[in-house]
């Protein structure tokens, strides 16, 4: 193998590349949960599986849209959007959706879905657990949102900042879901 | 100058004929002067060394990445960051001193190669999971490909451009309904047959698995071409096809043409045997097509069928044991089917793996034994495939395969470390 300067500087290159991928998710992420503000978010969990990252509980979660709250014309299927919040009891709520981030309030990025439901999607879908856990947990709030009379109150409380967003934890009536699953 | 054939053959038989003192120093001289320069012999057994040292720092990296999975949810965010980031930075030291100090060394580079491909996977996988990262499977494969392609360049790793190929079928497999990627897709593609090119022209020593590679990129090209992705449990129409394939050079033996269907036909009945390993294949619901029950393909399904029964009858006696368990494929397609029917898919699915370890190991030893390079890399390539496949087996808990893979790693490094021993010894005598 040939040992001059630009294999080295390849190889420098490639390493550095390597590093920056997880390092500038793990600081993106560290400033949402340090600097973000927190809301809940409504879900409804189920149990898949991505082969590398493991099992993980597909949490369905987006805010809710009332009515009253106009979507921006000429909108495309999976045109950038952006939902102002505001909470209420802690659950976030949105209070205007425009195609330019708000300023000074908290907002959320999501993609247009198209059709006429009025569908965003806020790439809030995974909650990761280990194997034994996250089928249990699927289980778990499939009973309890089923249960007669009062069905359960299912969300994940979200670090909110800059239009991005990291979920904290799965949460059944307010108890931390792997304390309900755990061992 | 003698064909390269002629001129390997004799590379082979020299220091035999020198050994026994019927050819001197300046017959040696003659005979070179006469059919050329002879290639330089490759010893078969650092080729196994070479897979070997391989498999066993995959093996050992893939076991400790699904025991730390296992523990996982014991570990606080900042110690799991921390644990995300070591296999990377073990591996790209290791990948250093290869450059630095063991150049030269296929062993050190393929194993090197290996071990930087998994951790850069295990690197961002864990990142993802440790902070709930949003994505899909697409964009995680997509970001592996990208990170690892120039290790195909930096260390000359003919294993890297397999791995690559291996991504992008399961990029574009799980992208396949996302048609703004298809072009994207095709891009990617054309940049790794380039590497597999220049590989091919820059190896020209060593081919450790570029022929297997070179292969696996026709066939791979073939199936993007016809999207024949799409099929969808057509398996009993499949396995006869490409088995009556896979004998046309010995049913029409002057057809040359025949011979490349055959290879073809060869690597795509393995990815379709690699693929039967895991239990969800024989699921009754993935293997009954939607269509199945139109009389048409129960007829011409019949009729491949029978056109293999013919064969097998008239050939069985000419072909060797190797060829004749191509025959019996569509037979026991056939049988496994029925067990899937009968809600028997995870013991259909362990009988695959370990007929398939049989297969692999029944090429091996006795290659290992007379020394036959092709054996070797058949036998190793088949095995290696098959262990690497368990790492996403659903049917075994994290714990099981973590250690299972651990115990593998390690058995194959202290084979290597034997073989080293024993060369030593006779090196000594």
């Amino acid at each position: 193998m040939k040992r001059g300067p630009l294999l080295f500087f390849l190889l420098a290159a490639v390493f550095l590349g390597q590093l920056l991928v997880p390092v500038s998710m793990l600081l993106g992420r560290e400033a949402i949960l340090s600097r973000g503000h927190e809301v809940k978010v409504h879900a409804r969990p189920i149990d898949p599986y991505d082969p590398f990252r493991g099992r993980y509980v597909i949490v369905n979660a987006a805010p809710h849209i009332p009515a009253s709250v106009k979507l921006p014309p000429d909108l495309s299927q999976g045109d950038t959007v952006y939902a102002a919040l505001e909470t209420e009891d802690g659950f976030a709520r949105i209070t205007e959706v425009t195609t330019e981030p708000p300023e000074g309030s908290l907002y959320l990025e999501a993609a247009f879905d198209g059709g006429a439901n009025r569908q965003l999607a806020f790439n809030l879908d995974r909650y990761y657990m280990n194997e034994k856990m996250a089928p249990a947990a699927e289980n778990l709030v499939r009973e309890h949102l089923q249960r007669a009379g009062a069905p359960a109150q299912v969300y994940v409380t979200l670090r909110v900042l800059d239009g991005d967003s990291v979920i904290t934890g799965l949460f059944l009536d307010g108890i931390p879901i792997e304390e309900l699953v755990g061992p | 100058m003698a064909s390269r054939e002629i001129r390997q053959w004799l590379s082979k038989e020299l220091p035999r004929w020198k050994a026994s003192g019927w050819v001197t120093e300046a017959g040696e001289q003659g005979l070179k002067e006469m059919y050329g320069p002879l290639p330089e012999r490759v010893d078969p057994g650092n080729r196994l060394i070479v897979i070997l040292a391989s498999l066993g720092a995959a093996l050992i990296g893939g076991g400790i990445i699904l025991l730390f999975a296992y523990n996982w949810a014991h570990f606080g965010r900042p110690l799991r960051a921390a644990l995300s980031f070591s296999p990377l930075l073990l591996a790209q030291a290791l990948t250093l001193f290869t450059v630095l100090r063991k150049p030269d060394s296929r062993a050190w580079r393929e194993g090197s190669a290996v071990a930087l491909t998994a951790s850069v996977a295990a690197c961002i996988a864990l990142i993802g999971q440790t902070y709930n990262i949003q994505g899909d499977l697409g964009s995680f494969l997509l970001t592996w490909m990208i990170l690892t392609f120039p290790l195909v360049f930096i260390l000359r790793s003919p294993i890297t451009s397999f791995t690559l190929l291996a991504q992008h079928a399961w990029w574009t497999g799980y992208a396949r309904f996302q048609t703004e990627q298809l072009p994207m897709a095709w891009v990617i593609f054309l940049l790794i047959l380039v590497a597999i090119i220049w590989l091919q022209k820059s190896e020209k020593k060593e081919r450790i698995g570029l022929n297997l590679t070179t292969a696996f990129a026709a066939t791979y090209l073939l199936l993007m071409a016809t999207d024949t992705y799409a099929w969808n449990g057509w398996l009993l129409l499949l396995v006869p096809w490409l088995v009556l394939s896979v004998l046309a050079p010995v049913t029409f033996p002057k057809i040359q043409s025949f011979t490349v269907i055959s290879v073809l036909a060869k690597v795509f009945l393995l990815i379709l045997v690699y693929c039967a390993t895991y239990s969800d294949f024989w699921n009754p619901r993935t293997i009954v097509p939607d269509a199945w029950g139109f009389r048409w393909e129960w007829m011409v399904s019949s009729m491949l069928y029978l056109a293999c029964s013919i064969l097998l009858v008239r050939h069985w006696a000419q072909v060797n044991a190797r060829e004749r368990l191509w025959m019996m494929l569509p037979y026991l397609t056939f049988a496994c089917w029925l067990g899937g029917l009968y809600e028997l898919a995870l013991p259909v699915a362990v009988g695959v793996n370990l007929a398939l370890a049989a297969y692999a190991l029944a090429v091996l030893l006795p290659a290992w034994r007379q020394r036959d390079d092709q054996g070797i890399r058949l036998g190793a390539t088949l095995l290696t495939l098959l262990l690497l496949l368990r790492f996403f087996d659903l049917d075994f808990s994290l714990l099981t395969r973590g250690i299972a893979f651990i115990l593998t790693g390690t058995a194959f490094l202290v084979i290597i470390y034997r073989i080293h021993l024993s060369r030593k010894k006779e090196a000594t005598r």
